[in-house]
């Protein structure tokens, strides 16, 4: 080992710990050897999607050197994706915020900690006192730690009384959300990541996995690499690089896939592929309004026939005859989606109809098998859903509308059942045309930037503008920060320690590693600097964010998603547990609904029994489309969506040089038949508009989109495709339907 | 001087050709071939530019890679700098 220099040192420890993450022992003990030296690792999660994947960082002199997989993570063994190689950057960025900052005379000026706080609580005061707690709210987001999510959800609900608080996925898994309340009765997967391990055939709608949520991806290319009789099916309205490990790709018109999910439902029952016992014992049927039997369901969906479906989808008769079989005939099948499907104004339904298919095959509850929503944000699910940071929602799957949920919340909140309100407060879209329309007029902005994000943004910006908005944030400037009053330096990802909350129900640790820079504070301490000032201050007793989540945890016992057996000391020992967890001794939830689980109850092979009698529901729902079909004067459907080089707003990879020059600008991909069409060539500028508004950037002719497609990457505030996009929402999620909207384009 | 250990997965039937294609890519050192799928490599750069770069041209560029993951990442030197 003396002989290697520095670098041959550090290039075999690279190599060794690469063969590591595949179970692979290069050069003996020098993967160990990564742990010595004056490098310190601390164990933590990644910042970006939802998958989970737990990461290694390295610190050295009070700095981040070092990022490696966690191999003994199971989410991940160690493996990551390319943004990955910017971890660190992040932190370190130009762009991190220094000190709060006060809107003076019309300008963001520099001020102190005290200031900033005095300010806002006068603010919230005065407009509590005089407009009452509906005339608050908070907005927060799935990137928050669940400790931060916890204190503002206590401070709004509990303390001020409003039910104003919401997080960003509301605008990305709230359809999620209701397909998994309303078939299964409870939110979240019942499966795992290990159902990949021997799924057998994957259907991916709606999702970019390759890009989008890459180790996930790279999970399903090795089961089909060394199981080449593994079948996948996307349906998707783009070839993207997920196609790469298709069997099959239906390339439907955005918007019109729920035609293909009933059809594929009817060839299922009609083949013979439905298992009668699995339909008899434990499934229910109902069209959403009223129960139906099995009969009329069949009834129902028997106009759905492939040739129906397809003239209505764009696809063929045989690629939905062929994506039944290849699920029918598979012994395990996984479906798995994004926002291709949860934005959408029939975002549930289309979550319930993925779920049918799951229901009518029994393709659920068994090893291979699970109908798994992929989440875009890393804690999505534990902060934000499990944590109630919803208008409707409290605490450990509780809903504000039932007085016990209200009542077992208020007792641990140390405040009085009628301090929370019975009525949901205000979703997001009506949360910030509150704020349009001066109904809302203080608003506490956390980690997310909706003057970027927000769908059809030209009727939200002027109240974000007009009304006091305080932004709690790690950089600056943002589309946000810039509109603030005053605007909070929070500490990021490493610089503080709390828990993220993955795809998988998995609960996992993140270590402080570094301290964060300049007067920059934990997001939870914030909250409580405004609790304090507004005289809560004895409802938040909390030193920290160990505190914080063991107050949290006490409201998950003998709930369905019972945390209590994961305090910090164990969670910073495993790599993350499963719930429910009802206890310290408990290894954690890997199936739900089926033995192993502790609240399965009965017999039978499976118990849905978050349902009222233990069966899940098979929804006939209409084949809704989309709020804004296309039409002579806006022919182009305009979908959005994520790349692999960056993320959201861009508030992080954009800080970051090299991701910034991979994929520099704006772009929108257009099939080379319309662009031939249109007299538009490789990299012109064009004019993308629609109802709402219109946004430049350069035309990609590719023959990625189908015909009649535009698809748009909507990370650059410099061409502001959310002009572009519709606000029109589900009516049962309230989720936004950025997926399609009517738009044309011309040469700009 | 930015340094990553990488698993490259790439489809079976094309690993002499990727094997190929990856010995012409500056900058990259492999460690073999395992489970039929995966090329362990190691990528060394000036900058974490040029880490990108070879990435994006591995992934996208070399028919039959399916996926690059990095597992370790090494930037002392570029944090300094930063």
């Amino acid at each position: 080992m003396k002989s290697l220099s520095r670098r041959e040192f550090i290039k075999a420890t690279a190599a060794s710990t690469a063969a590591a993450a595949i179970g692979v022992s290069l050069i003996p003990g020098m993967e160990k050897s990564v742990f010595a030296g004056t490098t310190t690792w601390h164990k933590s999660v990644c910042r970006y999607c939802g998958v989970g994947c737990g990461v290694m960082v390295g610190v050295k002199d009070k700095k981040i050197v070092a990022v490696k997989g966690d191999k003994e993570c199971p989410t991940n063994f160690g493996l990551l994706c390319v943004k990955a190689f910017y971890l660190n950057r992040i932190n370190y960025a130009k762009t991190r915020l220094l000190h709060p900052l006060v809107r003076k005379n019309g300008k963001l000026q520099k001020a102190s900690w005290d200031e900033a706080m005095d300010l806002v609580a006068k603010k919230f005061k005065k407009t509590i006192d005089e407009n009452g707690p509906d005339s608050v709210a908070f907005y927060g987001s799935g990137q928050a730690y669940t400790e931060e999510t916890y204190i503002a959800n206590k401070l709004f609900k509990g303390c001020f009384g409003t039910n104003n608080v919401e997080g960003n996925p509301r605008l990305c898994m709230a359809s999620a959300v209701g397909g998994y309340l309303t078939t299964f009765g409870g939110d979240e997967p019942g499966g795992s990541y290990t159902d990949i391990d021997k799924c057998d055939c994957f259907v991916l709608i709606g999702s970019n996995t390759a890009e989008a949520h890459p180790v996930v991806f790279e999970r399903i290319a090795k089961r089909k690499a060394k199981n080449p009789n593994v079948k996948i099916i996307i349906i998707d309205p783009r070839k993207t690089p997920t196609n790469k490990i298709a069997d099959l790709h239906l390339k439907c018109i955005p918007g019109y896939d729920l035609p293909i999910l009933h059809a594929m439902a009817r060839l299922l029952i009609k083949e013979g592929y439905a298992d009668e016992d699995f339909i008899k014992n434990h499934v229910a049927f109902s069209d959403g309004k009223n129960p139906m039997n099995y009969e009329q369901f069949k009834q129902f969906i028997e106009e759905f026939t492939p040739e129906n479906a397809a003239k209505t989808c764009g696809v063929t008769p045989s690629e939905i005859v062929e994506a039944a079989k290849l699920f029918g005939q598979a012994k395990t099948a996984m479906s798995m989606w994004t926002m291709g499907i949860n934005q959408r104004i029939a975002g549930v339904w289309a979550n319930n109809l993925i779920h049918n298919l799951h229901l009518l095959t029994g393709k659920i509850g068994v090893p291979g098998s699970d109908s798994f929503s992929l989440t875009g944000q890393p804690n999505a699910c534990g902060g934000v859903r499990e944590g109630g940071g919803l208008c409707h929602l409290l605490p450990g799957h509780r809903s504000v509308k039932k007085p016990a949920h209200r009542e077992a919340v208020a007792k641990i909140w140390g405040i009085s059942p009628d301090k929370i309100q019975p009525k949901p407060g205000l979703h997001t879209m009506a949360m910030f045309d509150g704020l349009a329309k001066g109904n809302v007029k203080c608003i506490w902005i956390c980690t997310t930037n909706p003057a970027q994000s927000l769908p059809n943004l030209n009727k939200y910006l002027k109240g974000m503008e007009e009304q006091f908005m305080v932004v709690a944030e790690a950089y600056h400037p943002t589309m946000t920060t810039e509109l603030a009053d005053v605007v909070l330096p929070v500490a990021m990802w490493s610089e503080k320690e709390g828990v993220y909350g993955c795809t998988e129900r998995r609960s996992q640790h993140l270590a402080k590693c570094v301290d964060p820079p300049g007067e920059a504070k934990w997001d939870g301490e914030a909250l409580m600097m405004l609790a304090r000032r507004l005289g809560y201050g004895d409802k938040f007793p909390f030193k920290g964010p160990e505190d914080t989540w063991n107050e949290y945890l006490t409201l998950t016992k003998g709930t369905d998603m019972d945390l209590t057996g994961m305090p910090y000391s164990r969670l910073k020992k495993v790599r993350g547990l499963q719930w429910p967890c009802p206890s310290e001794d408990h290894p954690g939830t890997e199936k739900r609904f089926v033995k192993g689980d502790p609240l399965f109850k009965g017999e039978g092979k499976i118990n849905f029994y978050k349902k009222p009698n233990g069966r899940a529901i098979v929804f006939a729902r209409p084949p809704k489309g989309p709020e804004e079909p296309t039409d002579a004067q806006y022919p182009f459907a305009l979908t959005t969506g994520r790349i692999l080089e960056h993320w959201h707003t861009g508030t992080m990879t954009m800080t970051v040089p090299e991701l910034n020059r991979a994929v520099p600008k704006a772009y929108v991909e257009i099939h080379p038949d319309d662009a031939k069409r249109l007299g538009i060539a490789n990299k012109d500028m064009v004019e993308i508009f629609s109802r709402r508004g219109k946004a430049q950037m350069e035309a990609r002719v590719i023959d990625r989109p189908r015909k009649g497609t535009l698809f748009v990457p909507w990370h650059w505030r410099e061409a502001l495709i959310n002009l572009v996009t519709t606000d029109a929402i589900d009516p049962g999620s309230k989720e936004p339907e950025y997926k399609v909207c009517a738009a044309n384009l011309k040469k700009a | 001087m930015p340094i990553s250990g990488v698993v490259i997965l790439i489809e079976p039937k094309k690993s002499q050709k990727i094997f190929n294609a990856l010995k012409k890519t500056e900058g990259v050192t492999t460690y073999g071939l395992h489970k039929d799928i995966y090329i362990v490599a190691v990528f060394e750069a000036k900058t974490t530019k040029e880490l990108e770069t070879m990435s994006g041209h591995i992934s996208k560029e070399i028919d039959g890679v399916l996926g690059v993951y990095p597992t370790y990442l090494h930037f002392e030197d570029e944090t300094e700098e930063a």
